[in-house]
């Protein structure tokens, strides 16, 4: 087995309460009990460890932060530290055998990384080592079965099968879900709807079918009706020869589009208007333009021939501005000198009448050449239009039709030679076109007469549409049973999933429950009713939770403890069974953090928990903080002084942090109070318990006077009367004190049991003033001063065992002891 | 302190041979078996691990709903 881990020092800086640097050394003396007033600054240690230590660099109790609400992080560094430039951090040293590991945690800014020690320790706590008071009662009253099985299950590392309990909830909650899930049928509704027109708005076979046979076959074939929605059925094996013999022949559509593509050859159509024939088409269209292009030929060389000197065009041009009315009158042609009037025109209106004339010629031969122009351009576009519908035409004519496919391929053939070749004439192809339109009229009138659009490839379409819709809703119906026997068996096997994971988390718990109740027992006494940690029933679906149950009574078993117990017994319920999971699975860092936890706890309680601690927690390192003064007594005089460091907070510097004391009170302490004028009873209450209990060590005074169950539970009064009898019987007397009325002299002197006061008891002590405290303080000393050492004047004595008497302690005097003689005071 | 003798068995040990048990029942449903050991039975599962096996178990009543009836399946 390796090596525990235990802490070896703990440091804080700018952290929490503690703005200068501040370490506690566990080295020496491995446990720490501090004792602080609220709000001292004693649980910032118990921060820092946490803070150290948890995964996310912050405290439980801090919550997150928010918008505006400083928590969080932010509230981890002492409010001074960046005015003080002090960077908040928080350092720990960990040793296992030899191996001493340290590492260091910045407890601002973002990056507040987990350092590698705290994470090697962290896998060694099975549950957290952190105990607070304040959470305690919560654990029993405040939470849930299901908060306080998540809790249990987090500290026995159940929390993977709390997991899978709640992922195999989830998962059947999906399943379930999915089940009734009706999107797939609700489609095929959808559809079917659609299909039928409305007349079937959700699936029903019987409807579905008569429909299919009313409106899809019963066109086609009265005769023709399916029994069943099948492709097995009689009908649908019919409906698929004929569909196959219908795509062998041209059907309705095929013989439309023939006509469409012939009749955009060639078509003959009454006018509406005029009644007259009106003849359509690409090839009377291209006849039409043939003779628009011959109208335009001969009209074009007709102009050109009047304008013969085309050549001339520049002349006349030129001439015309020349001879112009109002322009300077020419004696002369300015080309030849011939003078005007030797001319033809013989003048110069003549000559401009003649260029007039000439110009004229020209425009109009402009014009017809224009207009051939154009119509060779459309002639063209006519030609190619009448070529892609040949094409299209001659490509949909089967042998049905051969003739005239015959026809159209030898007039395509001489189209094509157009326009190297004269166009062919198209009255014979036309009357051929002609012929067959009114034979295809024919036809689709007969079958459109017969059938409408109805056709046996439609139909079979339709039915194929439907048997679809029916296969799909099969396949939903079927997804769905499968799914059911799937949930069902999901269901099995949950149980038998949840059974093991049950049996397993109750063996567990049940090696918690057997320490967990002596704990409970050790703390709340032999009659304490045993408390229970059960699971739910075995057929309860929710197996996450965990109940805290005491049987109370004969007619009040199995009860929640918080409608029965004090609240002590409920804190102590969940201490114990802290203590006890800690003690069970945190063997690899036995160490513990207490904060605050006797709250509620009355003296014998108090003195329970300690007597726990040094009986069943001897070998654990344990840090307590706590604000009971009582308790902290207690831990001081029943605990080992080897391994306990003892402390107190007895201030708070805002310069820098809490102020620590040894855990001895001091007379200048006491005088310290007063100087600040108050009041010392509590000190001086403590001063005189520390005094009497090492007086009773030294001297070897027996107390062993307790119950043996409560085994370093003292009372001071067991302590001041077993001295007073010790010192009665070494024939030891002690002077009386003169004065006031001494109560606690008196019972040492008597071995009176005495029951003094305490912190929030402030009598007898506390009802006076400072210098009634004064004139006690210096009755006490004067009592302490007789048991000064005769001969060396020193206070720490020793008694053998074979020596009735104690002697000094100085190795240079062992003198017996004897009374020095009383002072005056 | 106690001691450490009885070593505890982790989570991830104890649902391996959950699983593994699972699988090892004659009447058990194998398919859905392996889908739980594979998705849920997990000490760490992947964070959509419920999304997962419930998609792998309708996936697999719609594998098996499309086989030819009569034909046998596992369970």
């Amino acid at each position: 087995m390796a090596d525990p881990y235990f802490l070896q020092s703990l440091s804080l800086s700018g952290f929490r309460a503690y703005l200068r640097p501040k370490t506690f050394n566990f080295r020496d003396k491995r446990c720490l009990a501090i004792f602080g007033p609220n709000g001292s600054g004693k649980s910032s240690i118990i921060d820092a460890l946490e803070f150290i230590l948890s995964k996310d660099g912050t405290l439980e109790r801090l919550g997150q932060r928010a918008i505006n609400n400083q928590a969080g992080p932010v509230a981890l560094a002492h409010n001074l530290a960046q005015e003080e430039k002090i960077t908040p951090h928080v350092s720990i040293s960990v040793i296992s055998g030899k191996e001493v590991m340290t590492g260091d945690r910045a407890a601002d800014g973002a990056r507040r990384l987990i350092p590698s020690v705290a994470s090697t320790i962290n896998t060694c706590f099975v549950v957290p080592c952190i105990i607070r008071g304040y959470a305690l009662r919560n654990f029993v009253e405040t939470h849930t079965p299901e908060q306080r099985y998540a809790d249990i299950a987090g500290w026995l590392q159940l929390a993977p099968l709390a997991d899978v309990q709640k992922n195999l909830r989830s998962l059947r909650s999906q399943i379930k879900t999915a089940l009734e899930d009706v999107t797939a049928l609700r489609r095929v509704d959808s559809i079917i709807a659609q299909e039928t027109a409305q007349e079937v708005t959700s699936w029903d076979s019987a409807a579905v079918l008569a429909h299919a046979n009313t409106h899809v076959l019963a066109p086609l074939d009265p005769t023709l009706a399916l029994k069943a929605l099948t492709v097995c059925d009689p009908a649908y094996v019919e409906l698929e020869t004929r569909t196959e013999a219908e795509e062998s022949e041209i059907g309705l559509a095929g013989l439309r589009q023939i006509r469409r593509a012939a009749a955009s050859l060639w078509s003959e159509t009454l006018d509406a208007h005029s009644a007259e024939k009106v003849v359509r088409g690409a090839i009377p269209d291209f006849d039409s333009i043939q003779c628009a292009v011959a109208v335009a030929e001969r009209r074009e060389i007709e102009e050109r021939n009047k304008a013969a000197g085309t050549m001339f065009q520049a002349l006349w041009k030129a001439a015309e501005s020349i001879y112009a009315e109002g322009s300077v009158e020419q004696d002369a042609c300015p080309l030849c000198a011939t003078p005007i009037a030797d001319t033809v025109a013989g003048s110069a209106e003549g000559i401009h009448d003649h260029v007039t004339k000439h110009l004229g010629e020209l425009a109009d031969y402009a014009r017809a050449k224009k207009q051939l122009d154009d119509a060779r351009m459309a002639a063209t576009r006519a030609h190619m239009h009448l070529e892609a519908s040949l094409l299209n035409l001659i490509g949909l004519l089967g042998d049905a039709h051969a003739e005239l496919k015959s026809k159209l391929v030898a007039y395509q053939t001489r189209i094509a030679d157009w326009p190297n070749t004269p166009a062919p004439t198209s009255v014979e192809i036309a009357a051929s076109i002609s012929k067959v339109l009114s034979n295809l009229d024919n036809a689709i009138s007969r079958i459109e007469a017969k059938q409408g659009d109805h056709t046996f490839l439609k139909a079979k379409a339709k039915i194929d549409r439907l048997l679809a819709l029916e296969m799909e809703r099969s396949q939903a119906f079927r997804v769905r049973g499968e799914l059911e026997a799937l949930s069902e068996t999901l269901a099995t096997m949950t149980v038998t999933i949840s059974s093991k994971i049950r049996g397993k988390v109750q063996l567990l718990l049940d090696t918690l429950q057997i320490p967990m109740n002596d704990i409970y027992r050790k703390i709340q006494g032999k009659g304490a009713k045993p408390i229970r940690l059960e699971l739910p029933g075995e057929d309860d679906t929710n197996q996450q939770r965990i109940n805290l149950v005491v049987d109370f009574a004969v007619n009040r078993g199995g009860v929640q403890p918080g409608g029965y117990l004090s609240d002590s017994q409920i804190h102590s319920v969940a201490l114990a069974l802290r203590l006890a999971a800690i003690r069970r699975f945190n063997t690899r860092a036995p160490v513990i953090a207490l904060d605050d936890i006797v709250t509620s706890y009355d003296a014998d309680h108090r003195r329970n928990i300690v007597a726990l601690l040094a009986t069943e927690f001897g070998n654990y390192q344990i840090i307590i903080t706590t604000h009971d003064e009582r308790f902290f007594n207690y831990l001081k005089d029943q605990l080992e002084a080897k391994a306990w460091h003892f402390t107190r907070i007895v201030g708070q510097d805002p310069a820098s942090g809490p102020r620590f004391a040894d855990h001895r009170i001091t007379d200048e302490m006491i005088e310290a109070r007063w100087l600040d004028g108050l009041s010392a009873a509590n000190e001086m209450r403590q001063a005189e318990e520390e005094w009497l209990l090492n007086i009773c060590r030294d001297f070897g005074v027996s107390v062993r006077i307790r119950p043996l169950e409560r085994a370093y539970s003292y009372e001071r009064s067991e302590l001041a009367s077993a001295l007073a009898g010790f010192l009665k019987d070494a024939k030891l007397e002690p002077s009386l004190v003169s004065g006031v009325n001494n109560r606690f002299l008196t019972s040492l002197v008597t071995g009176a049991i005495e029951n003094f006061g305490s912190h929030f008891q402030d009598a007898p002590y506390g009802g006076g003033s400072v210098g009634d405290e004064k004139a006690r303080w210096e009755e006490f000393k004067t009592f302490r001063n007789q048991f000064a050492c005769k001969r060396c004047g020193r206070t720490r004595f020793q008694r053998p065992l074979m020596l009735k008497k104690p002697v000094c302690s100085n190795g240079g005097c062992e003198a017996q002891f004897q009374f020095s003689a009383l002072e005056v005071i | 302190m106690e001691s450490d003798s009885d070593e505890r068995e982790t989570p991830d040990t104890f649902l391996n041979a959950l699983g593994e048990s699972l699988t090892g029942y004659d009447c058990i449903d194998m398919d859905l078996a392996v889908i739980l050991t594979t998705h849920i039975l997990k000490a760490a599962p992947a964070a959509n691990a419920v999304a997962e096996a419930r998609d792998a178990i309708l996936r697999l009543a719609t594998e098996r709903a499309e086989l030819p009836r009569g034909e046998s399946v596992d369970g």
